[in-house]
């Protein structure tokens, strides 16, 4: 059988906060559409734009939700895009959602909406906050104890995330948390490995999520528990003419 | 009682089996029992028995007759030689029980494990006809006085002539005589050179009622020499041929696998009490297979 | 009564039988594709041993002939399925529509793992097979049959002038079926075990793929469609999928029957050799007919005119 070489995506694996200003691996921002138009879409990578396109929102009929892999931006299919000959274009429905993710990489992105008609009016700028009625989700894969903040008013959430059981494991769960302005709601919430956590911005927001207490992996001996050897009575004679210090 | 209890391998043939392969050798190889002058073997027509011959040896272009020199005419001054052929023709076997060949009363009654043999010899002359003489005799008569001047008057300086080519003369016809002999002989194995071959091996000769007895008996002798010296070794027939050569396959894959086999006679009287033996109107042969790693 | 008899006892019949043996050879390969796994064979067999028996009611018994396996191995690849995490989708209230995730995948494409352990020490099998011996003219003007069944069964070449050739003619054949011992059942799933996890870093990472994935060893069984014994998963792999007892017995038949002869006798017949460029003097051989009693085999036959 011919071996595939494949990779392992270790970045689902490394630690670090996961933040609505530069996207990663393993979260999500989602853009409601509320209104129909034309936009432009910019994304950016370490501050540079990679990537521009035309959204086009409140054509009948068009699609509710699209979602966009900014890894693989050089990669787009063609059917995603435009209807004319320079630049991608996607059509969306009004009230329809556009999500952008990162699928591989250590690359941190960021993502700028506006009014094609009107620049200025930015619909998002995800480096600054989210707007109010987009979310932001993150997918948590270390077991342990995680913080969420919203960093302009402080108000803060914690997120204790369980080991999977192989005998119970379901994919694909995802719990909602509300952000209403000044906290979040529900304040806690328990996940299982792999799962995701949903964040609805009610206003506008900046969420970085934190791991501040790693679950025990099982694999370090508990406190308490060393194998110890402890000599009994005093100690024996040298065998040889050298006296003990002892 | 199995063919091979006595030995691994056993070979038979009938009588009438090996009549048929003496034919088939008599056809195939004429020149051994045909024997005649360089003229005579351009004009085979001429010779006393008409050869039949395999259509093989005519398009191998194997000669029909072994070609032997001409008869010379003793003390010709000028030698002459006379054509002339020996055939030998119509040789039919018969195995112990003898029942289709009655040997004469000479050879006595066939023995156990013989086997009688009857065939024609033929001698064809080519004799000078009269109109020949009276070209050849002033020539003799010439250098006959000549030779005999040399010889009286030994300081006479009459220069040694070349031996003189021989005239042999064409002839039209031979004049032909044939003889009925009859042979007893045995089998026997032996070897030749490292093979073991089954041999045949004369053991009485006679030619019928010839007189006067000693030329019966000079006849005799010379057809002894010609058949013991001359035409039995050249029968000799390789062991693995006695049994069809069956073994062959078996041969060939041992020597894959490393294994030497090959076959040796059954021995006598260990394992047979003859071997070969003529039985049943047979000759039988009985063979034993011999591995060496 | 017939010209020629040759006759070869039963010990010597046993020699040509076990020296015709040892040319046999079998080696095959296969892989068959299944989607989410390919299952294949790499074999090589030889055979050993057997009892020779001659009977008299005219057949050949061969029995207990062992199949060697210089190799049986079992090629097992698998697709090990996406494994990802996130994805999954949640009501949201109206006007925004129900939102799904995306998921993000451990590997950057579906990894295969394949294996391929060598069972040929853990099993053995025998054939036996009886057949009568058989004569037969062959004619080295006539064209071979295309294409060729003996063309890689077949020891020495063909020969350039006719032959009377002697087979041995098994007309059934039993084979042993292929039984794996239990512990081929523990050495696959281990082999296979251990070569998924190797693809997997250690640790909590390791705790969740396994997660995902639910176990490898359930992995493998769910992929495989198997059920709980994998040795007599793989005895029927063998003894019917890829029907490997067939193409041996078909094999060895054609091998005996009709690519390799006993014996072999040239006709004409070859009495005297050629000789200072006379040539050689050959005999027609006529009728050659081959029976077996208890004791040895006969051939006769007859001198053509």
């Amino acid at each position: 059988m011919p071996q595939k070489s494949v990779l392992l995506n270790r970045a689902i694996f490394s630690v670090r906060p996961y933040e609505s200003r530069a996207l990663t691996v393993l979260t999500t921002l989602f853009h409601h559409f509320s209104e129909a138009g034309s936009y432009e879409l910019f994304v950016r990578r370490g501050g540079a734009v990679i990537y521009r396109a035309a959204v086009l929102v409140g054509e009948a009929g068009a699609q509710q939700q699209l979602n966009l892999d900014l890894a693989t931006l050089a990669q787009e299919r063609p059917r995603d895009c435009c209807d004319h000959d320079h630049g991608p274009r996607y059509t969306l429905g009004v009230n329809s959602v556009m999500g952008f993710y990162v699928s591989q990489g250590t690359g941190a992105y960021s993502v700028e909406i506006a009014r094609t008609e009107h620049k200025e009016r930015r619909a998002l700028d995800s480096a600054a906050l989210i707007p109010a009625g987009d979310l932001f989700a993150v997918t948590l894969v270390r077991p342990g104890v995680y913080r969420a903040v919203e960093e302009q008013s402080g108000a803060e959430a914690q997120i204790r995330v369980a080991h999977p059981d192989p005998k119970s494991y379901r994919k694909g769960e995802v719990t909602l948390i509300t952000f209403g302005g000044k906290e979040f709601k529900p304040k806690r919430a328990e996940i299982v490995s792999g799962h995701s956590v949903l964040f609805r911005c009610e206003a506008p927001a900046r969420i970085r999520v934190e791991l501040v207490d790693a679950a025990e992996t099982g694999t370090r001996p508990k406190p308490g528990t060393r194998f110890t050897v402890r000599r009994s009575g005093p100690p024996a004679a040298p065998k040889s003419g050298k006296k003990s210090s002892g | 009682m199995a063919f091979t209890d006595r030995s691994d391998i056993y070979g038979a043939v009938h009588e009438e089996g090996l009549n048929r392969v003496v034919r088939h050798i008599m056809r195939q190889r004429p020149s051994l029992f045909n024997y005649a002058t360089p003229f005579l073997a351009q004009h085979p027509d001429l010779l006393c028995v008409p050869i039949e011959a395999a259509p093989e040896v005519f398009a191998a272009g194997n000669p029909l007759v072994t070609v032997q020199q001409p008869l010379p005419v003793l003390a010709a001054p000028q030698p002459v030689g006379l054509n002339y052929c020996v055939q030998f023709t119509d040789m039919e076997i018969d195995f112990h029980d003898s029942d289709t060949i009655k040997l004469p009363p000479e050879l006595g009654e066939l023995a156990p494990q013989r086997f009688a043999l009857r065939l024609k010899g033929c001698f064809g002359l080519g004799c000078l006809p009269d109109g020949y003489y009276s070209d050849l005799i002033p020539l003799e008569e010439v250098l006959a006085v000549t030779q005999a001047g040399r010889d009286s008057f030994s300081l006479s300086h009459v220069p040694e002539r070349q031996p003189r080519d021989p005239i042999i003369l064409p002839v039209r016809k031979l004049t032909c005589f044939c003889l009925e002999l009859f042979a007893v002989l045995h089998f026997e194995w032996g070897k030749i050179g490292k093979d073991d071959y089954l041999k045949v091996r004369l053991d009485g000769l006679e030619v019928v009622d010839l007189r006067p007895v000693e030329m019966e008996n000079i006849i005799e002798c010379y057809a002894e020499a010609v058949l013991r010296l001359g035409i039995l070794p050249r029968l000799s027939v390789k062991i693995e041929k006695m049994v069809l050569d069956i073994t062959s396959v078996l041969r060939q894959q041992g020597i894959a696998v490393g294994q030497q086999i090959s076959l040796q006679p059954a021995p006598v009287p260990a394992a047979v009490p003859n071997n070969p033996a003529i039985e049943d109107d047979q000759l039988k042969v009985f063979v034993n297979l011999v591995v060496t790693p | 009564m017939a010209h020629l008899t040759v006759a070869v006892s039963e010990a010597t019949f046993i020699r040509s039988f076990d020296l015709l043996k040892r040319n046999f050879v079998f080696q095959d390969s296969d892989l068959q594709d299944h989607g989410a796994f390919t299952l294949g064979y790499d074999v090589k067999m030889h055979l050993e041993g057997g009892q020779v028996d001659l009977r008299a009611d005219n057949t050949v018994q061969i029995k207990e002939l062992d199949i060697r396996w210089d190799r049986l191995k079992v090629i097992i690849g698998l697709d090990i399925p996406e494994i990802c995490v996130g994805g999954g989708c949640i009501n949201m209230p109206w006007p925004i529509p129900d939102i799904c995730l995306p998921k993000v995948c451990v590997f950057s494409g579906d990894p295969d793992v394949s294996i391929s352990p060598d069972f040929a020490s853990l099993v053995a099998q025998e054939i036996s097979f009886t057949g009568s011996l058989d004569a037969r003219y062959f004619d080295a003007s006539l064209p071979l049959p295309s294409p060729d069944p003996c063309s890689l069964l077949r020891i020495d070449p063909l020969p350039t002038n006719n032959q009377w050739q002697i087979f041995l003619d098994p007309q059934t054949l039993d084979i042993d079926l292929f039984d794996f011992p239990d512990i081929v059942g523990n050495l696959i799933e281990n082999a296979l075990t251990n070569a998924v996890t190797a693809l997997i870093p250690g640790g909590w990472v390791r705790d969740l793929i396994l997660a995902i994935i639910g176990g490898v060893a359930d992995l493998i069984r769910a992929i495989l469609d198997i059920p709980d014994d994998i040795q007599e998963w793989l005895s029927d792999l063998f003894n019917v999928s890829f029907g490997l007892l067939d193409f041996i017995a078909t094999l060895v038949l054609d091998f005996f029957a009709s690519c390799n002869p006993f014996y072999r006798v040239d006709d004409p017949f070859e009495i005297l050799p050629a000789s200072g460029g006379l040539i050689p003097v050959r005999a027609p051989i006529r009728n050659l007919s081959v029976r077996v009693d208890d004791l040895e085999m006969v051939v006769q036959a007859d001198v053509g005119a």
